[in-house]
């Protein structure tokens, strides 16, 4: 009878799978995610770290454990995609990411259907058998290579297999220490934007819909000629570079550098010069014997200047009008089709986010102030925006900027804006303000992760703004230049040529 | 043979019959132009202005205003909204005038006028690949509700009369009359007077906006369609006026501000009376209601690079 009861109390097979495929559901959302560098990649860590905990639960209850095994091993497949996430382009191993994919998908699979059935131990032997394995299998070929490399016949040695391990760990703990890098540095400007949002002081926006460039500069990961380097030749590392711009060539400057001071040029040129398109294989070669023995950080790092440009529609209507509008509840916006319109920014590194506040924008009377206006200059690769050199705030005529608080911003006319500018803009349409100089040479404006500006408008001319129409369509935009720096490193271990006699 | 000729004689008496199955109708139905809910239309032609069109380029947009209700427009406003970053009108102004006349038995399709805006698209500035600018049409007039009604008028308040030729009971018009404000329905109610042999008729007329636009006091329509303000009491507002048979009625009140939702009720009275000696009769009862209206249209057109 008791047995009977405990048969009935397992759990079945079919929830088994069901929660595993849940639990690969979000396994690959935690991956793409994390890829993005956004900030909602915070909230999904948050959400997937409540969901495992409830597997966790539920795994407990399922299996009457009072242990904490459920928790550690749930814990543990949350970590594993983050981990690997984060080291995933130090990894170059296709299969090893393969592997560790598979496993980390499957692995609370396995360990719940056979955790159920008391043989987790021997699950976990065979799991762990089978790891070494692969292991062996995928780094068999790195093994010959460096047997070879040291003129050691092949044959029964571990001293071969300990020293390529060893070999291996150095490159592994440079990874460590360039993934926690650029770990620490994503989580600031995670945190930076978190606050931003936090305090009500971010204002977001949609990259360009009818874009069908993607405009910048894109570099692939760093990939190493050798499996492995010798002093005896030389270091190559490569990448392809690619780049779109419209309406203004693009310079990039690129420079190649070992341990941040070993620089060499890199080839075909240091300065590439794009006009519209263009895709490039960039190597930087170190001579032989330039790098010495033993683990080297190698970076390649593309500079450039770039412009982002941002636009909301607005609607703006006659303060008494919409007044009288909404006490009759009529909608002022019937038959517009898109009454909430978002702010839409031009393809690239930075995104430039907007808010008018609620739409339509009641205008009073001259002299009275108008809602103010959010804008947030964000930084939205992996890159760093090395420094801001012009940001401009285009307002309709009869508005007027007064003074940003805390920010020197000055009204400039058409002819100060960027040249490719000037065409589209019109001193009889709308009124160009800049930050000036002095404001763009604070610390705050170099390296910059985030940064909201909320702009008290003033009406100078209502006539102006409105038209003849009950409700004006009216734009504002912002243009931002700035310096933008994309980075990629690797480690390349260069290990001694030794003679055997 | 015999038979032959008898069927032949028959055959040319029968084509002199006429039957009533065979009967020609030569008379046609007038056209019921008092119906509707509409007024003057503001429509986009088709394939005007194009869905997207290229930075520097010109296009045209074409804008039907057909008046589908049944009183002549002569002096509607139209204005235009259109974002003057990305588009330029040639020589034209985003204000005008229109007379279109209303719907009749000669023509009981109503009129309609084409009006033509030739626009030329900016530049887009650099990097955007397109914009989708806004245009809105608004077209603002004045106009007037009729409604001829038959309404059944029984002096005979404490109903002891036998053989009446109508009873006063509610009337319901969900078809409109031609105009987007409607009178909805008529509820006759005959109240006794205060001088003997007489009774007072009173008429309880709901009225609605069955129309797409807005309602406003009909003097000012053409603040409608600029950017100005109307002020709170000219929303919605309608001059009622009624007549029975060649009596005018007394509306109270004459100036109602139609509720947002749901039905207004005005009330109108002959407060002079009706002697009781006419007994019961059917009568015409003619309600007017006097308003400006606005009907606005807006369309997207995408500009892109070339």
């Amino acid at each position: 009878m008791a047995e009977a009861s405990t048969k009935e109390e397992k759990p079945s097979p079919i929830a088994a799978i069901g929660l595993g495929v849940i639990i690969f559901a979000f396994h690959i959302f935690d991956l793409l995610v994390l890829r993005r560098n956004t900030l909602v990649s915070f909230t999904i860590i948050g959400v997937t770290f409540a969901a495992y905990l409830l597997f966790a639960i539920m795994a407990r209850g399922l299996l009457h454990d009072k242990s904490r095994n459920a928790f550690i091993w749930f814990g543990a497949m949350w970590l594993v995609p983050i981990v690997m996430g984060l080291f995933a382009k130090y990894v170059q191993n296709v299969p090893v990411l393969g592997m560790i994919t598979i496993a980390a998908a499957y692995f609370p699979l396995f360990i719940f259907y056979f955790y159920s059935r008391g043989a987790l131990t021997t699950f976990l032997t065979i799991y762990f058998i089978a790891w070494v394995a692969g292991l062996a299998f995928c780094y068999s070929a790195d093994l010959q290579q460096y047997a070879s490399s040291q003129n050691i016949k092949l044959g029964f040695n571990p001293m071969l297999t300990y020293e390529y391990l060893v070999s291996w760990g150095k490159n592994a703990i440079m990874s460590l220490f360039t993934a926690a890098g650029a770990t620490w540095t994503m989580t600031q400007s995670e945190i930076a934007k978190t606050i931003s949002a936090a305090s009500g002081d971010y204002y977001s926006g949609e990259v360009d819909s009818a874009a069908k460039m993607r405009l910048g500069v894109y570099i692939d990961n760093l990939k190493a000629s050798e499996r492995m380097f010798y002093e005896n030749t030389p270091v190559t590392i490569y990448t392809t570079m690619r780049a779109e711009t419209i309406d203004k060539p693009l310079d990039i400057n690129v420079v190649c550098e070992a341990d941040g001071q070993t620089r060499v040029k890199p080839r075909p040129k240091e300065v590439f010069n794009v006009i519209t398109s263009d895709q490039s294989d960039i190597d930087c070669i170190w001579g032989k014997g330039v790098l010495k023995k033993g683990t080297h950080n190698i970076k390649l790092s593309a500079e450039f200047e770039f412009t982002t440009r941002s636009y909301i529609k607005s609607y703006i209507m006659n303060r008494d009008r919409l007044r009288e509008y909404r006490r009759q509840n009529v909608d002022p916006l019937q038959g517009i089709p898109d009454k909430n319109p978002t702010a839409i920014y031009t393809s690239g590194p930075v995104r430039i986010g907007m808010n008018l506040g609620q739409q339509p924008i009641p205008l009073g009377n001259g002299g009275e102030a108008l809602q103010s206006w959010g804008v947030t200059i964000e930084n939205l690769w992996d890159g760093k925006i090395e420094e801001i050199t012009n940001v401009m705030f285009f307002v309709p005529k009869g508005l007027k900027i007064t003074n940003i608080e805390g920010v020197s911003v000055q009204e400039v006319r058409c002819d100060a804006v960027p040249e490719e500018e000037r065409e589209s803009c019109d001193d009889n349409l709308v009124s160009v303000y800049a930050l000036t100089p002095e404001e763009l040479a604070l610390p705050i404006y170099k390296n910059l992760v985030t940064k909201s500006f909320r702009i008290p408008l003033e009406i100078s001319d209502p006539e102006k703004v409105l038209g003849k129409a009950p409700v004006a369509v009216q734009n504002f935009k912002v243009t931002a230049q700035y310096r933008y720096l994309i980075e990629r490193t690797t480690p390349i271990t260069v290990s001694e040529v030794t003679v055997s006699a | 043979m015999k038979k032959t000729i008898a069927l032949l004689v028959l055959l040319v008496l029968v084509s002199g019959c006429q039957t009533g199955l065979f009967q020609r109708k030569d008379t046609m139905q007038l056209p019921e132009v008092n119906i509707g809910t509409q007024g003057v239309e503001p429509l986009f032609i088709q394939g005007t202005p194009p869905r997207e069109v290229f930075e520097g380029s010109a296009f045209t947009m074409m804008v039907n205003l057909a008046n589908l209700g049944t009183r002549d427009v002569d002096d509607g406003i139209y204005s235009l909204s259109y974002e003057q970053q990305y588009l330029y009108i040639a020589g034209q102004k985003n204000q005008g005038r229109f007379v279109v006349r209303g719907k009749s038995i000669f023509n009981p399709q109503g009129e309609e006028r084409l009006l033509n805006f030739a626009f030329t698209t900016k530049s887009l500035g650099p990097q955007l690949q397109g914009y989708p600018v806004t245009i809105t049409f608004n077209a603002c007039y004045p106009y007037v509700t009729n409604a001829p009604l038959i309404v059944c008028i029984d002096t005979d308040v404490t109903g002891k009369k036998p053989g009446k030729v109508c009873t006063p009971q509610p009337q319901t018009f969900p078809r409109g009359q031609g105009a987007p404000v409607a009178v909805m329905s008529v509820e006759t109610k005959i109240l006794p007077h205060e001088m003997p042999n007489r009774a007072r008729p009173e008429f309880v007329i709901t009225i609605k906006n069955l129309g797409s636009g807005q309602v406003m006091a009909s003097q000012l329509y053409r603040e409608a369609c600029s950017g100005r303000p109307l002020g709170e009491d000219a929303w919605n507002v309608v001059g009622v006026s009624a007549t029975l048979s060649d009596s005018v009625l007394t509306c109270a009140p004459e100036t109602i501000k139609m509720k947002q939702q749901g039905d207004t009720r005005i009330v109108c009275t002959q407060p002079e009376g009706i002697e009781t000696r006419l007994g019961t009769y059917t009568a015409p009862l003619t309600v007017t209601l006097d308003y400006g209206y606005i009907s606005s249209i807006t369309t997207q057109v995408n500009i892109v690079k070339q």
